[in-house]
């Protein structure tokens, strides 16, 4: 009960009076759609159908595994980074900056050191899950304004020309896991290992970290680096030997796990402290 | 009633409170004196459970904190600068705390802040207060429960003529209440008027222990 509170006041305090955080996903997803749109529109395929599927390929291509040895230049996959990026920093200061100020409240009132990190794990979750939310629903708006098919089937031909991508044949079920389920899964484990990093270091340097993981992600092709899994251009749907969704699912909630466990066990001795 | 034991904290290599034993009983206001950083506020801290000791130990009613309880029970708690969330009311701000544990109901938020002369149906949000009327919502928020043990650093700061004579008539009433109250001042003047027992802080020490 006194969880289902504490979670009730991060929602109140957490998510609903920094809403305005969303905004700049929901503006940045719109810029995304509209290019995308606008590149396909460029093509001269109408005659292809042009599905929201290929909007979340687009959104979740990452980069396919980069050899130097070829001479490439590599090339960061912005869209990529920025969503992923941009939900460590989404929740990267409310938990700390809380328990410097109104959350002494709370949390004195709760109680319990271990609630109240638990309650802050399950806002990670849910402003996690809220932001990729905003990135699905504003897509979906979009996509039927533009008049872009609502379906889980995809244009071969547009991802062949527009993402350089040839995939394997995948059914809805695997759609579904690979451009939602996996993503929001991955996310939610980077920003809670980031979560539990703030128990250790300045928030900044775990920030940090989350994008280190994520830049060295998109440039080394590794299941240690997690956000390989969130990378359709490292999946098994785009290459032989890439990255099953199955050990992605294992690898994030291990994370998961992990970064709550030693949460846990670091408040217990967590020195409540002005920043000061 | 609380122990300390020989209670020492070091952050980040300095020692801010070295080795002291004390205790506090209910019904006795203890004031703490000192300079900046003479160790007041982490006395407060530690008592208060926000930080727990290097070495020694810190007992309440026969459990120890930070092994058999992560914050003494009952414990109204006022510490630096009060903080609250700016797009809410005073109402609204301790409404949001009295529900995570259920302990003071609408009336006893609205006493609260009648006591610290703050109106409960002013409509005006936190970011409108000024820093007295700030300071009254940290004091209510520490008294709303009615709590056993009360922490007060320095609550007089920012208050008004009219702020100090409420809070005078606070701690007069948490007196006959039976709360232990320990709180820092700069005012020396009105700490002796408060306190029962004055403890002098020095480089994290209590220097000197004065019954009035």
């Amino acid at each position: 009960m006194r969880l289902y509170r504490l979670i009730r006041y991060d929602i109140k305090n957490g998510i609903s009076g920094r809403s305005y955080l969303y905004a700049p996903a929901a503006i940045l997803c719109s810029v995304f759609t509209v290019s995308f749109y606008m590149s396909v529109q460029s093509m001269n395929i109408e005659d292809e159908k042009f599905t929201i599927v290929n909007l979340f390929l687009y959104f979740f291509e990452g980069k396919e595994p980069f050899s130097p040895e070829l001479g490439n230049a590599f090339v960061f996959p912005v869209v990529w980074l920025f969503i992923f990026l941009y939900s460590a920093f989404l929740t990267l200061n409310y938990p700390y900056s809380n328990l410097t100020g109104f959350g002494i409240q709370a949390i004195t009132r709760t109680k319990s050191r271990n609630l109240w990190w638990l309650s802050k794990c399950c806002w990670v979750f849910l402003a996690t899950c809220l932001y990729f939310a905003v990135w699905y629903i504003v897509s979906l708006l979009l996509s039927v304004i533009l008049h872009i098919d609502l379906s889980f089937q995809y244009s071969e031909r547009i991802c062949a020309l527009l993402l350089d991508m040839q995939l394997q044949p995948m059914q809805p079920g695997s759609v579904w896991m690979s451009l939602v389920v996996l993503p929001v899964m991955i996310s939610v484990a980077v920003n809670l290992l980031q979560l539990c990093l703030g128990l250790f270091f300045d928030r900044m340097y775990c920030f940090i970290v989350s994008a280190v993981i994520l830049f060295a992600s998109t440039y080394f092709q590794t299941p240690l680096l997690i956000g390989n899994f969130a990378m359709v251009k490292r999946s098994v749907i785009y290459q032989e030997n890439g990255m099953d969704v199955k050990q992605g699912i294992i690898a994030s909630v291990l994370v998961i796990i992990l970064s709550i466990g030693a949460g846990i066990w670091r408040i217990r001795k967590y020195d409540i402290l002005k920043k000061s | 009633m609380i122990k300390l034991e020989n209670v020492s904290k070091n952050i980040k290599g300095k020692t801010v409170i070295d080795g002291i034993t004390q205790t506090f009983h209910g019904g006795i206001t203890y004031g703490l004196k000192g300079i900046n950083g003479s160790g007041k506020t982490m006395l407060m801290r530690l008592v208060s459970g926000l930080i727990y000791p290097t070495s020694g130990r810190i007992e309440i009613r026969g459990k120890e904190l930070g092994k058999d309880m992560s914050f003494p029970d009952d414990l109204g708690l006022l510490i630096e600068n009060p903080a609250f969330l700016d797009s809410y009311t005073g109402f609204d701000n301790l409404w949001l705390l009295a529900t995570l544990n259920n302990r003071a109901g609408k009336t006893e938020v609205k006493e609260a802040l009648l006591r610290t002369g703050l109106d409960p149906e002013d409509r005006r949000k936190y970011k409108k207060y000024s820093l007295g009327m700030k300071q009254r919502l940290g004091i209510a928020a520490a008294i709303m429960e009615k709590p056993q043990i009360l922490i007060l650093d320095e609550p007089l700061n920012a208050l008004d003529t009219e702020g100090v004579a409420l809070f005078d008539k606070i701690i007069r009433e948490e007196q006959e209440r039976g709360t232990l109250i320990i709180l820092s001042c700069h005012e020396e003047k009105k700490l002796h008027e408060y306190a029962d027992v004055i403890l002098t802080l020095e480089n994290g020490k209590i220097k000197d222990r004065e019954e009035l």
